[in-house]
């Protein structure tokens, strides 16, 4: 499937978007994670992986997903953030675990529940790169459980859910209205309502 | 992301990133925290010979991380698993294993973030696009599409701080900081899809296809002292890295 130029400019304004949020959200991470434990601060886990789910589901096209978050996981690097080259490749992780909800819908579903899944696959991608690189097997098995466990819901409500909510918002603002979502929407038999939206 | 006058800026940015990558897999698989350490002292003494930081540079970039980096051991140390158990108190719970696990971690972040700084500092972003084309075969198309968007990181701020005045001269006060972030984040986000809409179309009017026949106003090569910086500090990571095995 070819990209056309202004999918490519969407998905990387998108991930630029999100990059700056998530820059923030590190900022913010740190002081509570030190206070509550890994295990708390792991519930603002979702916001780092909603860019794939709103880009997926706006492009509706293979890679979406993985390059967004890639692509805010760098913006995140080259803005200055603490986590330094890890927060590229945790990003690089969480994309990949974002693709594969959507690979296994074969790109034809955007479901909010495909979109929540997206973000507990984000989860998981997140929670391998942590085994790998920062020493989450040095954690009690009980700790490593329950934050995997807090991160998939975190990811599914605020990655899934939010990434719908978000997207939900922008298609009532019409800005949506030449792309993939909104294109495959008046397919379904909506015409009616996009004309009388004229 | 600008690059500075140093001896490491004027390497070839893909081959620099790929390095510095590397030496982060080798972190990752370093579970003794005097190697890691001395790693990381490594990354700091490159940084201040041929990467052009000066001391006062030096502690105003690193030392925010310096916090980050007693969290992490913190973290690493209260929560950790561990037998010989040195201090207990509600729900921490700080070991012998948990102390040395933490030290370990934390220094292997810090070691992360320096060796990132140590490329974003050094590197221009445009000449590093153009490295991700010529180097790692990157298609134009997503280059300049990349470029277009890394250019929305300023006009994002600036467009932010825009915001607030004019909702401040109006006498909006916010009360609720999560009203408050959706009232800001959503006029960003349309804005920022009508702008890439609008670069889109004035990239395919002026003629680009992003095809890879065209030319370049900037070209990057692999020079023989890439090679030098690549060998050299695989050599010597590897070395600290073996060293542990020795001693």
């Amino acid at each position: 499937m070819k990209w056309k130029m202004k999918e490519i400019v969407l998905t990387v304004i998108l991930a630029v978007a999100c990059g700056v949020i998530y820059l923030g959200w590190s900022t913010l991470w740190i002081p509570i994670s030190a206070l509550v434990g890994p295990m708390g601060a792991h519930f603002m886990f979702g916001i780092w992986v909603i860019a794939s789910p709103i880009t997926a589901c706006i492009i509706r096209k293979p890679g979406a997903a993985f390059i967004s978050e890639t692509a805010a996981a760098a913006v995140e690097l080259l803005t200055g953030s603490h986590f330094g080259l890890s927060a590229l490749m945790v990003g690089v992780f969480q994309g990949i675990g974002a693709e594969i909800a959507f690979a296994l819908f074969r790109y034809k579903r955007y479901h909010v529940s495909v979109l929540m899944l997206s973000g507990a696959l984000a989860a998981c991608g997140s929670m391998a790169y942590n085994l790998l690189a920062n020493g989450f097997s040095y954690y009690t098995a009980e700790v490593l459980v329950s934050t995997l466990v807090i991160q998939v819901i975190s990811g599914i409500l605020l990655g899934g859910l939010l990434a719908k909510v978000v997207v939900g918002s922008l298609v009532k603002t019409g800005v949506l209205d030449q792309y993939e979502i909104m294109k495959e929407r008046r397919k379904q038999g909506h015409a009616d309502e996009y004309v009388s939206g004229l | 992301m600008k690059g500075n006058h140093s001896w490491l800026s004027s390497l070839n940015p893909a081959c620099k990133l790929f390095a510095h990558l590397l030496v982060m897999f080798m972190l990752m698989a370093i579970s003794d925290f005097r190697e890691t350490l001395a790693i990381w002292l490594l990354a700091v003494a490159i940084g201040i010979s041929i990467g052009g930081w000066r001391i006062s540079y030096l502690l105003k970039r690193l030392l925010p991380y310096f916090g980050f980096f007693v969290m992490i051991f913190w973290m690493m140390a209260a929560f950790g698993k561990g037998e010989e158990t040195i201090w207990s108190w509600a729900w921490f719970h700080v070991t012998k294993e948990s102390v040395s696990h933490g030290l370990t971690i934390s220094l292997r972040m810090l070691g992360f973030v320096t060796y990132g700084l140590l490329f974003t500092s050094t590197t221009d972003l445009t000449s590093f696009i153009m490295s991700l084309i010529h180097q790692c075969r990157l298609s134009p198309k997503w280059a300049y599409g990349l470029l277009a968007g890394f250019r929305f990181i300023p006009l994002f701020q600036s467009e932010l701080s825009q915001m607030k005045a004019a909702h401040k001269i109006r006498g909006y006060k916010q009360k609720n900081s999560w009203k408050a972030f959706a009232r800001y984040s959503l006029p960003l986000f349309t804005q920022g899809i009508r702008k890439s809409e609008r670069i889109a179309i004035a990239m395919e009017a002026r003629g680009f296809t992003g095809s890879r026949d065209r030319t370049y106003y900037q070209t990057t090569k692999l020079a023989g002292k890439d090679f030098v910086y690549f060998i050299g500090l695989m050599v010597v990571v590897f070395g600290v890295w073996m060293a542990g095995f020795v001693l």
